[in-house]
């Protein structure tokens, strides 16, 4: 077992694609990835997935053999997409979520809103802050009462900035901090439309 | 399966995303998967919990190596 700042042995984090925190790395013995644990979980969820892993089930590569069969199952592909997610895979995960979306458009499996924000993210990744803030404002538009309506909003406000459109995105962040005064994010929002004030100032018209 | 919490470089601010689904979770997970795994010897340092954790990556593949086990290999940062 080995306990790695992926902050300071960058080498090694980006090998292995490493791109949140905690990862939990299960690799054979020649240093091959078998699969990895993205995020906390329980201690007893977090054992069957690692042994799930050592006997070789629920691994990605079983997944990708499995998806033939599963191709019409929502919830496999909402999952397959979550894994090439984890795994840094963002192109193969995009095409699985986005099929997801379609799949389930009245959201059965609780899990569009989730999907909506990772496409929100990958587009922002990939710099391209219009469908961005698309798949941010979608989920604000359907899903109002989701627990990803406030990162959806914050996304919506730091694509527009990302954009250059800085007194729009002033206005959401400005907008968010009076709809969620007690929010734990509802500080950095504060943050953001200040900064953003002084960059509008500086330079009127953006 | 969705993960208690988990977060990642470049998250606008916050927790929000974080927390969406966060719940208390288990710090002795890894500690427990010990009884899956064994350890792997190499250079160490010994946390709070007991663990004896390898903290440089190579000595980790030469010991999963030399003993033909599997490694579990645990990213992490301080902020």
């Amino acid at each position: 077992m080995a306990k790695l700042n992926a902050e300071v042995d960058t080498t090694t984090a980006k090998r292995y694609r490493v791109l949140g925190y905690p990862t939990i790395m299960v690799l054979d013995e020649h240093g091959k990835e078998i699969d990895r644990v993205v995020g906390y979980y329980r201690a007893p969820q977090f054992i069957s997935q690692v042994e799930d892993y050592l006997a070789g089930r629920n691994t990605l590569a079983s997944m990708v053999a499995e998806e033939p069969a599963k191709k019409d199952s929502a919830d496999f592909v909402y999952r397959l997409g979550d894994r090439f997610a984890d795994h840094g895979l963002f192109d193969d995960s995009r095409t699985r979520f986005q099929k997801f979306v379609t799949m389930d458009p009245k959201n059965t499996t609780g899990h569009v809103d989730d999907a909506l924000y990772r496409l929100a993210r990958m587009a922002r990744k990939d710099k391209d802050y219009a469908t961005d803030r698309k798949y941010a404002q979608t989920i604000l538009d359907r899903y109002p009462d989701s627990d990803m309506m406030k990162p959806a909003f914050l996304e919506v406000g730091i694509a527009l900035k990302k954009d250059g459109q800085l007194a729009k995105a002033r206005t959401i962040f400005v907008d968010y901090a009076k709809r969620f005064p007690d929010d734990e994010d509802a500080p950095w929002a504060r943050e953001q439309a200040d900064t953003l004030a002084l960059k509008i100032k500086q330079s009127p018209g953006a | 399966m969705i993960p208690e919490s988990f977060s990642f470089p470049g998250h606008p601010g916050g927790t929000q995303e974080m927390n969406a689904r966060a719940g208390s979770w288990v710090a002795g997970a890894l500690a427990t998967t010990l009884i899956v795994f064994g350890c792997t010897q190499g250079k160490k340092a010994t946390v709070a919990s007991g663990i004896a954790w390898n903290q440089a990556y190579d000595a980790t593949l030469t010991d999963a190596g030399t003993h033909h086990r599997p490694i579990l290999l645990d990213f992490y940062t301080d902020w």
